[in-house]
């Protein structure tokens, strides 16, 4: 795909190579995201699969380079957003409650990439990432999504209230709640801390 | 400033919008403020933790299978679309207007001929030669849209986008 030539706001159609450069600029990006949405590794790959489907189906005429990510991002977030409502419905027919999903930690360590080699710094990532993933797991939905947008998508603040189309207001304070409700969380796990507890445990043997 | 106040400028700081007298006003309430300290603190440990961690990938069959999907609904499209163009040929001229048109160049060319003649012998212009003028005027400007009205003949019907 040929890059959007200045002022014009018209691009070329897609072309295979053009989709390609985009699917391996954002696939890690999509799928964090669906990850940390569904938080299921099933459910993360049904929404990756159904997101760039319809990237591909309904990719618009004057596509602009600088907002496709958010645009992708609005997909994934609307196709959630009706299995969320199709599981409701589905709830209310079959006399089901609802909730929070349930962490899934496979979700998070099976589909984890790491730059680091040392053994026991592994380790260590693969504890902190379990925290805190369980920590954002717990987050209510909405908080979720917008943390998840803020801090791992890297939108910003204007850009996510774009994508869920809710007042930037909200989300601010819906940013707000999440982090405060992060750092409750997380304020009891010390990495250092249990590093050195473990430390004592095998000097004691 | 409130401790809440403080706090979402905090958050805020990470989008580049604040202006010195804001990022001022968090100095000196942090160099206060134990608890704004200790948001300050764990804010910065949150996004580098989550930074560290947000790499997830795709498993490989996924990614595979996924990219093979959109590539083959992305050729679908492409070659229905390219089927749809062809299909779409454009209408013959009208004959009718061919003979029209070599009609209306012989008539001028006649016309012309003998206007000129008229003119080459230095007689001053008479009513028919004026006459004969202003057909010769029109036709020609009739033979300057006739491109116009064949394009129109041409060109398809329905508007094609094409790659």
């Amino acid at each position: 795909m040929q890059p959007e030539s200045e002022g014009t706001g018209r691009a070329e159609q897609m072309t295979s190579p053009g989709f390609d450069e985009l699917y391996d600029k954002y696939k890690d990006a999509v799928f964090s995201f669906a990850c940390y949405l569904t938080q299921n590794p099933g459910e993360a790959e049904d929404l990756f699969q159904e997101a760039w489907l319809r990237v591909v189906k309904h990719l618009p005429e004057n596509v602009n380079m600088q907002s496709i990510k958010a645009w992708i991002f609005t997909i994934v977030t609307n196709l959630y957003r009706d299995e969320l409502r199709k599981k409701r419905v589905r709830r209310v027919f079959l006399f089901q409650r609802g909730g929070t999903p349930e962490f899934n930690e496979a979700t998070f360590l099976a589909f984890a990439r790491t730059s680091v080699s040392d053994p026991a710094e592994i380790a260590n990532q693969a504890e902190m990432r379990k925290e805190i993933a369980r920590a954002i797991a717990r987050l209510p939905e909405r908080q979720r999504r917008v943390f998840v947008l803020k801090e791992i998508a890297g939108f910003r603040q204007a850009e996510i209230s774009d994508i869920l189309g809710t007042p930037l207001g909200t989300v601010k304070s819906l940013i707000y709640r999440a982090l405060k409700g992060l750092q409750k969380e997380l304020s009891s796990y010390n990495p250092k801390r249990e590093r050195a507890k473990c430390d004592a445990k095998i000097l004691s043997v | 400033m409130r401790c809440k106040d403080i706090e979402r400028l905090i958050i805020d700081s990470s989008e580049g919008i604040l202006s010195q007298e804001e990022w001022r006003a968090i100095e000196q309430h942090v160099a206060q403020c134990a608890d704004c300290a200790r948001f300050q603190d764990d804010l910065k440990n949150i996004r580098v933790s989550v930074k560290k961690m947000s790499n997830l990938t795709p498993p490989h069959k996924l990614e595979r299978r996924t990219r093979d999907l959109c590539q083959a609904e992305l050729s679908s499209r492409l070659a229905s679309e390219e089927q749809r163009v062809s299909q779409i040929r454009p209408s013959p001229v009208p004959w009718i207007i061919w003979v029209a048109l070599i009609s209306l160049i012989v008539f001028t060319v006649f016309l012309s001929v003998s206007l000129f003649k008229d003119i080459g012998l230095n007689q001053p212009l008479s009513f028919e030669s004026v006459f004969v003028l202003c057909l010769i005027l029109q036709n020609a400007v009739m033979l300057f849209f006739a491109p116009v009205i064949i394009r129109k003949y041409r060109s398809p019907r329905q508007r094609v986008r094409l790659v």
